[in-house]
């Protein structure tokens, strides 16, 4: 099984070479949809320009300005690595961008992506040369995948749903501010929670953005 | 290795026992998913996560 994978990728590879002998693919391409174009294990593939390769780059200059919602230059790119080595992976690399004078911007292991390792960096070249030659590394860098993709998996788990009836919580924003509450009612739909102020003689029953809640051991 | 621990106010993850981007002592065992942040002020996952100093942070902290 193992081999075949390993020769899977060995195909891919063999078959990006023959298309960039045709001089049809430019690893700066990022926003190319195909992905082929953009695979990164080339050395040949340094800038010998002919007219179409203009062409293309201009191209891929006009999809990069309407493809610019993000400010940053960062581009993403997600390499297989081996299943459940992803900590001494991400370790790795990291020793590996501290002693050596690498412009990787970020490493990001996501539970979703199991087996896989993002790398964020300005452009595939800078992936390729943090990656190269690190054990457990598989395959080689695709295409780079838009930040939306990544940024799903980023966001905050809303605290509501960490909140339930009967907890005791602290109000930590708001005017109840520094209160220790007990929840009456969650809304986990518009992350609302009723809470009783304890610290209030009168236990009056207030709703509070979730938000403003954290819970208390 | 020794154990890695992620600290529940910042997250970031340390094998001592003080957080040392934020030096919380409120650390845990229980984390999932790695952020490493070389350059804050370039990364986009970084300026996301607000996070400001480089280091290995854990995406979810309980
Ligand atoms: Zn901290």
């Amino acid at each position: 099984m193992k081999s075949k994978k390993i020769q899977n990728d060995f195909d891919d590879m063999m078959d990006y070479d023959n298309k960039n002998n045709k001089g049809e693919s430019d690893l700066n391409l990022d926003t190319s949809k195909n992905i082929d174009s953009d695979i990164l294990d080339n050395k040949n593939n340094q800038k010998k320009y002919t007219n179409s390769d203009i062409d293309t780059e201009e191209k891929a200059n006009q999809l990069r300005s309407t493809n610019n919602s993000r400010s940053s230059d960062s581009k993403f790119f997600a390499i297989r690595i081996t299943g459940g080595q992803e900590n001494i992976v991400a370790n790795v690399i990291q020793n590996k961008i501290n002693s050596k004078k690498i412009d990787l911007y970020s490493v990001l292991i996501l539970e979703h992506f199991k087996g896989y390792v993002i790398v964020e960096a300005p452009d595939s070249n800078i992936a390729y040369e943090a990656l190269y030659g690190i054990r457990h590394v598989r395959g080689q860098i695709r295409g780079d995948l838009p930040f939306s993709d990544i940024e799903k998996y980023l966001v905050k788990k809303p605290v509501v749903t960490e909140l339930n009836i009967d907890d005791t919580v602290e109000v930590i924003a708001g005017p109840f501010k520094s209160m220790k509450a007990k929840i009456t009612r969650v809304d986990y739909e518009k992350q609302e929670v009723t809470v009783l102020l304890l610290d209030s003689p009168y236990q009056i029953p207030v709703t509070v953005d979730a938000n403003y809640l954290k819970k208390t051991p | 290795m020794p154990k890695e621990l992620a600290c529940k106010n910042c997250k970031a993850i340390t094998i001592g026992k003080v957080c040392p981007v934020c030096h919380s002592t409120d650390l845990s065992s229980d984390w999932t998913g790695i952020i490493i942040v070389f350059n804050p002020e370039k990364s986009q996952i970084a300026q996301t996560l607000e996070i400001k100093t480089a280091h290995k942070y854990a995406l979810k902290v309980s």
